[in-house]
């Protein structure tokens, strides 16, 4: 059987030269939707805002080529949802337009200086599989919390983006993750690290496990304060997550001037050795996988994020965001088919899952959308980790009616509002 | 540009290799060390009767499905399981018809009318058996079936020491199937297979150690009543515990995933449990050869009310 573990590479990072033409998505990864700055036609620098209003608390999107902007369009994001983006045509190879660095120690700083410089520079939540909430907006941190907890090791196997940050500027992360410690008055500064990258790192640590789900922020935040809060808002109030990349773009934001304009993906086979790529936001995933020498065939799959918890995609011009972190190609002969099958009883996924939810009754009801009873076999609880699916005897999809289930409920819910109002 | 059809499914896009059909082949790989006891030691007879009890029910599995109009399964292996673990359950000599109306009731009535693998309640195997242990009491008893089969003397080591015969009974015979008994005789080659099984984490471990340990806290309890009142001997526990299909129950008809609790905590409670019903009703039931099959069947009727007993989920307030 597989081993859901995290193996540790060294590999250098690559950079994509040569891109000429990007998508930018007007939503960020903190699920801000933002408004276009620019117009067709209208000429852009490298670097220069194209959305974003930093001042209502919206992190700004950078153009990451010098060129002119094409058009605006509307593409799919990766729930299915429209969203508008800005497509630009251009180069990559010009000077960034900067900030004026900001120098001094980080207690000199002003918080709210600091706050703005961070949005300003498009510092948002970088990484963490994609757009979700699981990683705290700077934008929604108006209360200071207790805790920021700085991830430097990957939510999942195979992805490798985030030991590779912390390997290569470990100085970087650490400065940058002190600086947005100043930034949101966290009280408490924690770095949640694997065991030999743990010398990396200076300060308070978190040791984390190589093996699947041990990485995984739910986990990692209930272990740094205690208790998992599953019932509290998301992002949390009392702890704020971010990884080692948005450290180290901080760090870039503020001592450099420097926008986010590109993200490091892991890319590959999703059996094989993966490499790093560096590449401009709004890159199409098809010119990061010739990159690396990959090309999909009908029948394969190709998913962003990690095996576990990843998207599938169906439309290879889709753009890098701020929150793709990992890119993997699997060939048709190894694309597992769960099934519309029987549970047969055999209780491997009570048995694996980290919440301890009686899953095998959970997941019969969220099948059939009944989400009351399967709240009373504590769907709340579920962090998704998708280990239940991972060992099902009968491969049931049962992460899919977990997030089918949880969706209906949203979905009720929103009803029941509409009709209130 | 061509665009690529690529696959699109929600994750996890990795499975574990986990499968009914992966559990099913293993079960049957370790059942057939014992097979091979069983064959050697009774003759081709044991030959007829598994390959007949394995064939009918995967016969019968495809029928129903077919009639039912549900997707053939055949393949995964979980039929023939059931039939070969129902074959191991007889005597080499039992007849052609009592084998195919146990297979057949097995199927018929232990899963597919219940909605198929995963919806049934009970054991197929023991409904199968249970089904011709009542209604042909005489066939399926051993020491009546096996009377033709030269070179077999003696009773079954049950029957003899109800019967106060207790020397007639060994420790090594019993764990060897060197006994007039039911196919799957060789109890020691059942329990190694079944402990590779547990190992491997294919069946449920739990409820192993806990129906061995049930059975021997049964029999440390009560197996001295199992002998005839007068009878001035003793009966090692152990002895009891190789004897008869304790350790097919133990590993292979108790484990059986729909019909055994899913919580860990209910697990060992139904293991025990099992076990323990199983010896008493060895030990002073009027179907004492049916001391396992009737114990299992009737502690899984449990289920559903053992699966209450469960840890707080983690995250809730």
């Amino acid at each position: 059987m597989k081993r859901l573990a995290h193996k540790s590479l060294s590999a250098e990072t690559k950079d994509l030269a040569g891109v000429d033409c990007v998508v930018l998505p007007l939503r960020q990864t903190d699920g801000a939707v933002l408004t276009a700055r620019v117009k067709p036609g209208q000429s852009v620098a490298r670097g220069e805002p194209v959305a974003g209003d930093p001042a209502s608390g919206a992190a700004r999107l950078h153009s990451p080529l010098s060129g002119e902007v094409v058009r605006l369009t509307s593409i799919v994001d990766q729930d299915g949802g429209s969203v508008l983006a800005v497509e630009i045509r251009g180069t990559a190879d010009a000077p960034a337009t900067t900030l004026d660095p900001m120098n001094g120690e980080p207690d000199k700083l002003s918080p709210e200086a600091l706050r703005l410089r961070l949005l300003e520079a498009g510092v948002c939540p970088l990484g963490g599989n994609g757009a979700n909430a699981r990683y705290a907006s700077l934008a929604l941190a108006d209360t200071p919390p207790d805790i920021l907890l700085v991830l430097c090791t990957d939510e999942e196997p195979l992805v490798q983006t985030q030991e590779q940050v912390l390997q290569e500027m470990p100085e970087k992360v650490i400065e940058g993750a002190t600086l947005f410690q100043r930034a949101c008055g966290a009280r408490r500064l924690l770095f949640a690290v694997a065991e030999d990258r743990k010398s990396l790192v200076s300060g308070e640590t978190l040791l984390v496990d190589a093996r699947y789900p041990s990485a995984l922020p739910e986990i990692l935040m209930a272990r740094a304060t205690g208790s998992y809060r599953l019932d509290a808002p998301r992002p949390r109030p009392d702890v704020l997550l971010i990884n080692a990349e948005t450290a180290a773009a901080a760090r870039q934001a503020v001592r450099k001037g420097m926008p986010v304009l590109s993200k490091l993906l892991t890319v590959g086979l999703d059996d094989g050795q993966p490499t790093l790529v560096r590449a401009p936001l709004g890159t199409p995933l098809s010119r990061v996988m010739s990159q690396a020498g990959l090309a999909a065939q009908d029948g394969d799959r190709v998913f962003t994020g990690g095996p576990l918890r990843g998207r599938a995609q169906f439309d290879l011009e889709r753009p890098v965001t701020k929150g793709t972190d990992g890119l993997f190609l699997q060939k048709s002969g190894k694309v597992f088919r769960y099934d519309d099958a029987a549970c047969i009883g055999c209780g491997a996924c009570v048995k694996i899952c980290p919440m301890k939810i009686p899953v095998n009754m959970m997941t019969r009801n969220c099948e059939y959308g009944r989400i009351e009873e399967a709240e009373r076999y504590d769907l709340a609880s579920c962090i998704e980790c998708g280990l239940c699916a991972h060992v099902c005897t009968a491969h049931r999809p049962l992460l899919q009616y977990i997030l089918f289930a949880k969706k209906e409920k949203q979905k009720a819910e929103q009803k029941a509002e509409r009709i209130e109002a | 540009m061509k665009q690529n059809l690529l696959t699109v499914s929600a994750p996890p896009f990795w499975h574990s290799g986990a499968g009914i059909a992966r559990g099913a082949y293993l079960a049957m790989a370790a059942l057939v060390p014992a097979a091979a006891a069983g064959v050697l030691h009774y003759g081709i007879g044991a030959v007829a009767v598994l390959c007949l009890s394995v064939a009918t029910c995967m016969l019968t599995e495809a029928l129903m499905q077919r009639v039912l109009g549900r997707p053939v399964t055949i393949r995964d292996g979980s039929a023939a399981l059931t039939g070969l673990l129902l074959g191991m359950l007889l005597p080499a000599g039992a007849p052609w018809w009592l084998v195919v109306v146990g297979a057949v009731s097995a199927i018929v009535v232990g899963k597919q009318i219940y909605g198929g693998l995963g919806s049934h309640p009970h054991n197929a195997t023991l409904i199968g058996w249970i089904m011709i242990r009542i209604s042909s009491a005489l066939h399926i008893d051993p020491d009546v079936s096996l009377l033709d089969l030269s070179g077999l003397t003696g009773l079954s080591p049950l029957a003899a020491i109800r019967g106060g015969y207790v020397d007639q009974v060994t420790l090594s015979d019993v764990m060897m199937g060197n006994v007039v008994g039911t196919i799957g005789s060789a109890s020691l080659l059942v329990l190694a297979g079944g402990a590779v099984l547990a190992l491997l984490r294919v069946i449920k471990w739990e409820v192993s150690i806990g129906f061995l340990v049930g059975g021997l806290l049964g029999f440390l309890l009560l197996g001295s009543r199992i002998l005839p009142e007068g009878v001035e001997a003793s009966i090692s526990p152990l002895v009891l515990l190789f004897t008869g299909p304790f350790m097919l129950g133990a590993f292979f008809l108790a484990t059986d995933a729909p019909s055994s609790p899913a919580q860990p905590v209910a697990m060992w409670i139904y293991g025990a449990g099992a076990g323990f019903l199983s010896v008493l009703i060895q030990v002073f039931g009027n179907y004492y050869d049916a001391g396992v099959p009737f114990g299992i069947l009737l502690v899984s009727l449990t289920c559903p009310l053992l699966d209450k007993i469960r840890p707080k989920a983690l995250g809730k307030e």
